[in-house]
Parts: C-alpha cells; structure tokens; sequence
C-alpha cells in the first residue's frame, strides 16, 4: 500500500489497485474490522475454541487427494510425452482445457461407475463394499483436477530445452536417469500444480458431504446456524485461511526463484526409444482412459433411462442459461481488473503483496465469503446491486479475479519493455493502446478467463447464500437432484453441461490453432 | 476497423451476457419464501399456490451439501435487512433454534388452529405440520419383520447390527433423531448407546437415501431412514418393507419430524407471507404433500396419511421439541465425537 501511496505514481495506477482489491478482498476487510470492533467490546463472544482434530484432518484429506492427482497426473503426462511426442504441448493444453468440466460431474460419474463395479463384486464374492467416506473423496477429487496435474506436468516435460536433452540421452539411460536428470526440473511444475488442487479443495464441501465426510469449511458454517456470530465463526477460519496464505505465498516465491518457464516448448523426449518408462506411461494412458470416458460413458448410460429429456432440458433452460451468463459475466469482471492491474503492476514491488491481499476470498471457505458479502451488500445504500441477478457474478469475482490478476500480470511481464515504448509511439492514446496490448497476450487473457469462467460454473457455496430469489444456477439444482436420488435427471444435467464444456473446447483449440498458425 | 470490431463484439456480448438475466419488476404481487424442502416437492406447491391467489412466489432453495444451515445462515446474516418472507424447513430443530434468534415474526394463522398443541410454538412464531417418521427399513428377502429389532434399544444388541445402516447422526433427520433420544432417555443413557452402536459396528452412511439405497441394493439388511425415503424405494422394490419402532404398550414411540413453517421478522411482504402460510398449513395442502410423498403423517384431524401407511395405528414419541433443541448441540458435539471418522 505504501507503494501505492509514493508520489510520482500517477493516480490511475493507484486505482488500477484498489479497484482489483474493492471487487475481492473489501467484503473481508469489512468483515475483519467487524472482528476489531468485537474483540474490542466483547472478545468472549468472538474467541471460540478452533476444532483443530478436523483441520488437521481436512488438511490431511486434501493432501492425499492432491498427491494422488499429481501421481496420476505425472503417469498420464509420460503417456503423451513417450507415446505422442510430436503432439506433446497440444495434448497438454487439452488437458488443460478440461478443467472446464465441474468437479462435480466427475464425482456424479465415479458414483455410478463404482456402484456398478461394486454390485459386479458383490456379485462375486458375496461382500458388500461402499463407495463412500475418505476413499471416495480421494480418488475422485484427483480426478477432477487430473487437467491441472497432467496439463501443467506435461507441458513442463516439453519445455525441457533441447540441448538438455541430448545431454540426458548422452550421459544417462532408462528410468534411473530419468529419475535423477529429468525429475528434478518437472516436480516444480508438480508440486505447483499439486498445492492448486489443494488449495481448490480444503475450503470445498461440496464434494466431501457427498461421501458423508465431515470437513472443517462445514463444520464452521455449521457452527454459525448453531448460535456462533459472523465474526466468531471468521476468527475461527483464521488459522486455515492464514495456512493457505502461507501456501500460497510459498509457490509465489518458488515461482519466482525456479526457472520455471513456458518461454519456448521442445518436443523431443531423449527417452522415447526407453522401455522402461513404457509401463508407467501405458497406465498414464489407461488413467486418461478412465478420465475421459467414466463421465462420458456412465452419464450416457444414466441418461438413456430418462423418459423425457427435451423436458429435463427444457425444464432446467433458465438455469442452463443463467449459469453461463453469470460465469460469463464473472470471467469479464474479473478480466477487466485483472488487465489494469497486469499492465501497471506487472514490475511492481508491491505486485505480490496486492496478489496476497486479493487471493483471501479464495483462501477462506465459500460460505464464510459469502456470509461477508451479505453482510457488506446486504444494506438499504446496496441493496439493489444486492438483490439482483448479478449478485452471484459479483460474488464469484470477489473470488476468482486474483487469478485473472496473476495470470495476465505474468504474461505481460514477459514482453519486452521496449515493445511498450514503440507502442506508445506508433499507438497513441489508452484504447489503442490496450487493444495492441490485448493483442500480444490474447491467448493469456483467454486462458485467464475460461479458467474463471470454468471454476464459476461448478461453485456453489458462496452462490448458494447470493443468489436472489426466482434464480437458480445449474450446480445448485444438480446438487438439489442429486440428495432427491434423481440420477436420470442429473445425468441428463451433468451431459449437457459436458457438452457445453466440450462446445467451448473445440472452439477454444480451434481458435488457438488458427491464431499460433497465422 | 480491427480494434472498433474488437470493441463492438465486447459491448455487444457484454450486454448479451446482462439481457441474459436482466428482469422486468412486474407489478404483481409477490413473496419470497426460502425453503429446505426438495424442489420436486415444493415447487408444485409454489405453483399451485400462485394459480390459486395470483400471488408471485419468488423460492430459494438449499442444498444437502449444506446439510440444511445453508438457507439458516443466510436468514440469520440478512437479520437486519431481510430478504425472505417465509422459511419453509423440512425439519424442526433449525427453526427453533432460529427462533431462538429472534429471526421470526409472530403469525396468526386460522389454517393452525386444529393442530396439535406440540406442533405449534407456544410463542406463534412458527408452525409445523406433516410429518415424516424414523422407521426401520428391511429387506425381507433377507430378514423377517419378526427377526428386526422391535425398538430402538434392541437395534444395538441386535446380531444383525453389522448389517444395520444409519445416516451420519451430526446432520439432517438423523441428527433430530439423536437430539430427540438425548432429551427422551438422558444426555448420558443416550451417548452410551451410540457408543454401544459404533462399537458393535453399524454402518453410518452419508444421509437417508443411500441407508434406503444400500438396503434396497441388498449392501445391508436394514437400516433407519425417514419415511419418505423408505416409501419412494418400496414403490420401486417390492422385496422392502418398513417397521415403526417402540409400538409397545410401555414403549417410547416412533420419532416423527414435522414440517415447519415462519415469518421472517420484518418481511418485506407480510401480507402475502400470511396468504401462504394460510395455503400451506391447510388441511388440502397438507394432504397434496402426503399424496405427493414428501410427507406421510397428517396433523390435521380428516387427513389420509399415506396409501402405505394407511389405517395403521402408529404411536409417536411424545416429546417437547424445544426439550430436544435444547439437548441438540450436546448431541452433535457426542455424535462427532463418536461417528467423525
């Protein structure tokens, strides 16, 4: 902030900051005063006992989840990099498109396909066998994020510059030198990708209270229906919100002292010819395999026994609707922020520290954000804005738009500062400018917003609590279906929104073909 | 041209993306009612009510995820500028302990008046009708009626307790459940039966429909689940069957959780807020939920409960449902305890 504040800065760049901070991180420093004021007046009422038993045992969940995407990412990316390594990067940025599926419509279809296998097993042996409780909350959150793990391994595998490579071809053989020579410039890229999955999950309890497990983010927005008030419920989010933070920061100084760059791709893979690294990376592609066809297949399957899907579909058209328009809306309003700040903080100091600031909405669980913004835009000044369609959007903004904010900075940190000058000479004037600007990191500012838009679409805990009355995202109903036991109806939901998904891929890889190939 | 083009496409899809939800206010009249109840249920009853009184009902509703305090705190966070009219819950225990909170507004309900002294608060802040009851469900290919547990108190000593499924006790109907043999037995008798329960190795499963499911799949003998549950399954499997536990004579009684209805305190529609609280606790609406299978036990005197039921005579726990608010977070702290893996 004092950065902000130092003369010279022109007054623009001040505002580029704090309206990226108005739209995340305002509702919680409302809420933190809020907790000032109370531990002030009445700290007996604030300071409440933290369950440290089911934080540590949420930590623990989402570790195990997040080690097993990143496994099974690392054994699908040796599967494009040894058996398609001409095609490595665009498998890879395939991979990462398919985050765009919601969690859970993976979880939907893991269901069903293990209730079949289990009804096979019982069938053989007799013995009953659940799909619930850790084991199910694992596997299938490390499916869903299996995009992020594989994407991000296998695109670092690829960047591997070349002469490197022949290095490792020349000095060291088979599994062991891929071990010893190539691990360690790709586990950066795992344990980044692995820490996102958990920091996508630990404040999750969607997925969890589906398989029966108890999570910390539950167990606080219970105890605020049990008596508890907003701020005590809040001071009790604050050990797992400063955990987080303290994640958080750690990859941002891992970013930035690894040589961790996506600067240029390499397809060569000096282990091709390797038959040993054959076995992980066949069952690489028999995890990508289960991936690609659990949702497709057993949603199919559910979705056939509907009597009449043109009805679910037409029944469930508002919210199909509504649920794209706000994510759509989401990703803008996070893009809008997230380019002024990317073009006047890109070099600044206090670039990390507005970053941290901004990422706390998304480092605390959903409904604790959600319950700060009723509080803050629940007023009769706001009310209007408050009891909107909107609402959600600007929800969901507060949430995700650091993301927007990290991508587009980085990207932009990466052009040659020269290139600005010649820009401001041959562009004059700010529009003309930013559309030049625009043109150079289009495909950041797309990547930046599909992945709003995506992670927008599956969220329901802060949408749940904002949303107005007479509207209703597309998630909620699934999830509303889902408890009544109407898996014909949520397999017929969850394929269209596949499906939608799947539009948006095609279009996406097609654009981005086109455009690297102009 | 290029950059206008640019410029021209972001206003339009922009504006595009606000028409897509942009609404007109109309000049109806309308209310808002935030409910727990399955959409399948109370959307019929919203429509119904809207052909009826030409009043607009604007729902909300929660989700299981939220285990039912989804809707609570966001009534409880809009206390001091509501948005809701009503809260329509499909259990008791959240809305007395929103009661307690001073979310509610007093109503006088002409609809109320035949009700059951025990369904109505004694205040007036809220109502409950039609129920739904803990029962016993079996599969009979598997166990006879005469070999299940014929109270709840046989269920932990029973040889088929390893077979035996309930949903997660710390949430939903289960969770009202526990409160309720907490405030019936004693806070002490009724964590040693619990404790007795896990021990002897019963299998807690993630809420009533899959305890119906599993038993229905035959992954269990029987299980305790709500009736709604249990009856929608039997329609479907005619191997399954249902018992009310503790009918004897010197028995508790089987647990039946109502439905329940209040005004939000300072609604911004009270008139049509008491309208449909009229509708919903109206002997018709209250038999339309019953033939529609959300709930199965009138409180209206001259209401048919459920075909399945029909004219069995069912005794039902006599308890004092703010008792048992009172005893629900001693039973939720014990039931973590013990269940939370």
């Amino acid at each position: 902030m004092k950065a902000l504040m130092q003369k010279g800065r022109p007054i623009w760049k001040t505002g580029a900051g704090l309206l990226l901070l108005a739209l995340t991180a305002a509702p919680l420093f409302y809420l933190a005063i809020g907790l000032f004021v109370k531990l002030a007046q009445d700290p007996a009422s604030v300071l409440q006992k933290v369950d440290g038993g089911m934080l540590l045992q949420s930590m623990l969940l989402n570790l195990a989840a997040a080690g097993l995407s990143v496994l099974l990412g690392l054994l699908v990316a040796l599967g494009g990099w040894m058996f398609f390594p001409k095609r490595a990067v665009k498998i890879a940025l395939g991979l990462l498109l398919f985050i765009l599926i919601p969690p859970f419509i993976h979880v939907q279809s893991w269901i069903y396909f293990m209730d079949r296998l289990y009804a096979l097993w019982n069938g053989w042996t007799g013995a009953a066998a659940n799909f619930s409780g850790s084991f199910a909350v694992i596997l299938t959150v490390a499916f869903a994020y299996l995009p992020i793990t594989a994407g991000l391994t296998l695109l670092t595998l690829t960047a591997v510059p070349a002469e490197l490579a022949d290095v490792c071809r020349m000095e060291s053989r088979g599994l062991k030198g891929f071990l010893r020579l190539y691990m360690p410039m790709i586990y950066p890229a795992m344990l980044l990708s692995g820490l996102l999955v958990f920091l996508l999950n630990i404040n999750d309890y969607g997925i969890p209270s589906l398989f029966g497990v108890n999570v910390f983010a539950l167990e606080l927005f219970a105890r605020y229906s049990a008596g508890g008030t907003i701020h005590s419920v809040f001071f009790a989010s604050l050990p797992l919100m400063l955990l987080c933070m303290a994640i958080l920061g750690g990859m941002g100084w891992y970013l930035s002292r690894s040589s961790f760059s996506f600067s240029g791709f390499e397809s060569k893979n000096p282990y091709e010819k390797e038959s040993a690294l054959k076995l992980p990376a066949a069952a690489g592609m028999v995890i990508l395999a289960l991936f690609l066809f659990v949702p497709l297949v057993n949603l199919l399957v559910e979705a056939v026994q509907a009597q009449d899907i043109l009805r679910i579909f037409t029944d469930s058209g508002a919210e199909l609707l509504y649920s794209i328009g706000i994510s759509g809306l989401t990703a803008v309003l996070s893009l809008i922020p997230g380019l002024l700040f990317a073009y006047w903080f890109y070099r600044a100091k206090a670039r990390s520290w507005l970053l941290a600031i901004s990422a706390l909405p998304f480092l605390i669980p959903s409904p604790i954000g959600g319950l700060s913004l009723i509080g803050m835009w629940n007023t009769p000044l706001l009310q209007n804005i408050y009891t909107s369609p909107i609402m959600p959007a600007i929800a969901m903004t507060a949430r995700f738009a650091f993301l927007a904010a990290a991508i587009l900075s980085m990207a932009v940190s990466r052009l040659d500062p020269a290139l600005f000058d010649n820009l401001r000479l041959h562009h004059p004037g700010p529009w003309r400018f930013f559309c030049c600007l625009l043109a150079m990191v289009w495909k950041e500012v797309l990547a930046a917003g599909l992945m709003v838009f995506a992670l927008a679409m599956g969220e329901f805990g802060m949408t749940l609590l904002v949303t107005p009355p007479g509207y209703q995202t597309l998630t909620i109903k699934i999830y509303n279906y889902l408890h009544y036991g109407a898996s014909e109806t949520v397999a017929v939901l969850c394929l269209f929104m596949l499906l939608l998904v799947l539009l948006i891929w095609v279009c996406v890889y097609a654009l981005w073909g086109k455009r690297t190939n102009e | 041209m290029v950059i206008k083009k640019q410029w021209i496409a972001l206003i339009l899809i922009f504006a595009l993306t606000v028409s897509l939800f942009s609404g007109c206010k109309s000049g109806k009249k309308t209310v808002v009612i935030y409910t727990s109840v399955d959409q399948v249920y109370s959307e019929k009853i919203f429509q119904q009510f809207e052909q009826a009184s030409g009043i607009d009902v604007q729902p909300v509703y929660d989700i299981e995820a939220a285990k039912t305090v989804g809707l609570a705190n966001k009534i409880l966070a809009e206390k001091d500028n509501p948005q809701a009219d009503l809260f329509w819950n499909g259990e008791i225990l959240q809305t007395i302990s929103l009661a307690e909170q001073g979310a509610f507004e007093k109503a006088d309900i002409a609809a109320a008046n035949d009700l059951p002294s025990s369904f109505v608060d004694s205040n007036g802040y809220w109502y409950g009708f039609g129920g739904r009851a803990r029962v016993l469900i079996f599969n009979t290919s598997m166990i006879s009626a005469e070999d299940c547990p014929q109270t709840m108190a046989e269920l932990s000593t029973s040889p088929y307790i390893k077979q035996c499924g309930i949903a997660n006790p710390v949430f939903g109907t289960a969770s009202t459940h526990a409160a309720a043999l907490y405030a019936y037995w004693g806070a002490e008798e009724a964590k040693e039966y619990f404790t007795a329960l896990k021990t002897a190795g019963i299998s807690v499963l993630e809420g009533n429909s899959v305890v119906k499911d599993y038993v229905s799949q035959k992954k269990l003998v029987m299980g305790l689940t709500d009736t709604d549950d249990a009856l929608s399954e039997m329609a479907e499997n005619k191997e399954l069957d249902i018992l009310f536990l503790d009918q004897g004579t010197e028995d508790m009684g089987t647990m039946i959780v109502p439905n329940t209805v209040a005004q939000i305190k300072g609604a911004p529609h009270p008139t049509e807020a008491d309208a449909f609280m009229e509708f919903l606790l109206s002997a018709a609406t209250e038999q339309q939920l019953i033939d529609d299978g959300w709930i199965q036990l009138p409180a209206h005197a001259g209401v048919t409960p459920a075909a399945q039921i029909g004219t069995k005579t069912i005794q039902f726990m006599d308890i004092d449902f703010n008792k048992v608010y009172d005893l629900m977070e001693t039973s939720k702290e014990d039931m973590t305890d013990i269940f939370v893996q």
